[in-house]
């Protein structure tokens, strides 16, 4: 969708729909910038409610793209995310898709 | 857009480890050791030599206790080395810094250089983004070296120096615990 290949409308429909979520898509740049991150950081980081936070986490690990996991942090139980090389790789190829496609409207 | 992704992670990830620092701990407990200092060389009791240091080892467990479960805990992965330019930067910056004073510092400029160089050189320490750790693990040692160095440092700005460290701290953790409430336990829903 360069020059060398003009936009194709049709190429919005292969956006991924998991990530394309604004909360979901937040929620990835977050893990992204993190190794692990537990629920509490997360809500601050979103600025979600956890109810939301919770639904949305569900759906992004059920498409394989974080994993959720309860570990003892200092000895407190915690419910611990993390992204996993196919959510990363699903981030990477949303960007590449959707990136070319802005920029050939912004022009 | 994957190097925009790369940045805004990047930018994230300084934006949060300031964050956890921003709890006013750290200020505190370096403001006291370095009051500490002061009333050492004020009173040379070895009491507080080791009273200055000692609470330091408070920040850990407070941080358990106190920072964590509101803020929320997550694990940053290694982040990059400092880039050249800024190193060599830092270092033209300390050899100017060093020529100006003993230039100047004989015509009466050295308490405005020192304060002046060593304003400088926080503002862009804490500009480049560095957290609280390397700043203050930077700003103490100059601190001490360059004013005891040139006598320029008295027991009672010492511990001036340290109080406004404390009373920074104190409105710091004070504006921490009011923005960031306890947390419920765990409810998140998740299995």
């Amino acid at each position: 969708m360069t020059e060398d290949h003009p936009l194709d409308p049709r190429e919005i429909s292969d956006l991924d729909r998991v990530i394309h979520s604004p909360t979901r898509l937040k929620i990835m740049l977050v893990l992204m910038s993190v190794e692990e991150a537990d629920f509490t950081f997360i809500t601050h980081a979103t600025d979600l409610t956890r109810g939301n936070l919770s639904a949305n986490l569900t759906k992004l690990e059920e498409a394989g793209y974080i994993k959720i996991e309860k570990k003892f942090i200092e000895r407190v139980p915690k419910t611990i995310a993390s992204i996993t090389p196919v959510g990363k790789k699903a981030l990477e190829d949303y960007s590449s898709l959707l990136g070319p496609i802005l920029d050939q409207l912004r022009e | 857009m994957n190097d925009q992704i790369t940045e805004q992670t990047k930018q994230l990830r300084k934006q949060y480890a300031r964050t956890f620092h921003n709890d006013g701990l750290l200020d505190f407990f370096v403001g006291w050791a370095i009051v500490s200092a002061g009333i050492y060389l004020l009173t040379s009791s070895m009491i507080f030599s080791f009273a200055g240091w000692m609470p330091i080892l408070l920040i850990a467990p407070l941080k358990r206790h106190f920072v964590i479960p509101r803020f929320g805990y997550a694990k940053f992965s290694k982040s990059a080395p400092i880039p050249r330019p800024v190193l060599i930067g830092a270092g033209a910056v300390i050899l100017i810094g060093s020529i100006l004073v003993s230039v100047l510092g004989s015509q009466g400029f050295r308490i405005p250089l020192i304060v002046g160089l060593l304003g400088l050189a926080l503002l862009f320490a804490l500009g480049k983004g560095f957290n609280r750790v390397s700043v203050y693990a930077i700003f103490i040692p100059l601190f001490f070296i360059v004013g005891l160095g040139l006598n320029v440092l008295t027991p009672a700005l010492i511990m001036l120096m340290g109080g406004v460290l404390m009373a920074l701290g104190v409105y710091l953790f004070v504006k921490f615990l009011q923005k960031y409430p306890p947390e419920p336990e765990e409810e998140d829903g998740l299995s």
